[in-house]
């Protein structure tokens, strides 16, 4: 991933998946709360979310204690699925490191 | 239909059962019934435990789970203390005494627990379903209205003792009204289902609270009347809930 091009799409397509699977596993009235304290808190909009994943999965400890985990799981296994890798292979980490994982493992394909 | 409906389904019928074959048994009767509720009341409490550990008692939810755990566990006390007064110590539970204050602590906890997390999602909640929610309320509310008020005015009983009759069908209520948000905060995720069952439950406790009230202002109601099975029904439907909060997407 070296042009600013592939750098938007990454992002772009896990904020996708940061939706879905909200939307999915919450709700959509859920989803929207959430990045309304997200913009609201951290002026972090839905777009720029990818860059700030740990501030996402704060508001998400505070709201769901533990759970963030499955949840953090749950994210970075659609996104790995749409990227075509498997995440089965990773270490049980939060959605920040398989981001960031997955982002080296684009650069180095 | 799923083996835990199944199951239910199945004690509910049961319990309708034990509670007609018995009518006639006296003490037997009251000693049955009110372990039926121990045991009713001790699975609602086993099962918010669970769900409360599943989940994690930290965050927004851990409160909500905390309050309900805290909730079910004084219905549970409650029951214990209401079978020990009528089946050990056989004495007939005044009103209001310590079981009925106890239920009425259950109120808070499970209130301040979904009050807190709706708090933080009221952004995501659609004007309109709040006004769904509250107009459900009001429309039982008034059906409570109907049916209490008469047995209320004619009875002789202290004004006190009547405040706790109204007070438990309002409590149920405002209880009833939160889950409702809960089932329209989820609506669409994988977390609906519990709150459709937990919101069964206490509409039916609704149900139960006013039905019991008439019965003891018009002097009808004893402890193993029939009526009894829809507070029992009430269980099953917590039950059901908190099981499926349990088993949610956390599986």
């Amino acid at each position: 991933m070296n042009s600013p091009k592939q750098a938007e799409n990454f992002n772009s397509l896990l904020a996708e998946c940061i939706q879905e699977t909200m939307v999915s596993l919450l709700s959509r009235q859920v989803a929207n709360a959430v990045y309304e304290r997200l913009e609201k808190d951290y002026s972090i909009s839905k777009d720029e979310l990818p860059s700030h994943l740990d501030k996402l999965l704060l508001i998400l400890e505070e709201t769901f204690g533990h759970s963030v985990d499955v949840i953090g799981r749950a994210i970075a296994k659609s996104f790995y699925a749409k990227l075509g890798f498997d995440l089965s292979r990773l270490p049980r980490e939060d959605l920040v490191y398989c981001a960031e994982k997955a982002k080296r493992m684009l650069k180095s394909s | 239909m799923r083996a835990t409906h199944l199951i239910a389904l199945v004690v509910a019928v049961l319990v309708a059962v034990t509670y007609f074959a018995l009518q006639s048994s006296g003490w037997i009767l009251v000693a049955v019934t009110d372990v039926m509720f121990v045991l009713g009341s001790g699975a609602c409490s086993i099962l918010a435990f669970s769900a409360g550990s599943r989940w994690g008692f930290r965050g927004k939810i851990g409160i909500v789970h905390s309050g309900i755990f805290l909730g079910v566990f004084s219905w549970f006390v409650s029951d214990v203390a209401y079978l020990i007064y009528e089946v050990v110590l056989r004495i007939t539970v005044s009103f209001p005494s310590l079981p009925q204050t106890l239920f009425l602590v259950s109120y808070v906890a499970i209130a301040l627990g979904l009050l807190q997390f709706l708090w933080v999602f009221r952004g995501g909640l659609r004007r309109i379903w709040v006004l769904a929610a509250v107009g459900i309320g009001a429309l039982m509310f008034c059906l409570g209205c109907v049916l209490l008020v008469g047995p209320l005015v004619a009875s002789g009983v202290d004004v006190f003792v009547k405040a706790f009759y109204v007070a438990y069908p309002i409590l149920d209520l405002v209880l009833f009204v939160f889950a409702l948000l809960m089932v329209f905060a989820f609506s669409g995720g994988k977390v609906t289902k519990p709150w459709v069952w937990i919101s069964l439950g206490l509409f039916l406790r609704v149900l139960s609270d006013i039905s019991l009230g008439v019965g003891q202002l018009q002097g009808w109601y004893y402890s193993g009347h029939p009526i009894e099975i829809i507070q029992l029904c009430a269980y099953i439907g917590f039950a059901l809930g908190l099981d499926e909060e349990r088993r949610a997407f956390l599986a």
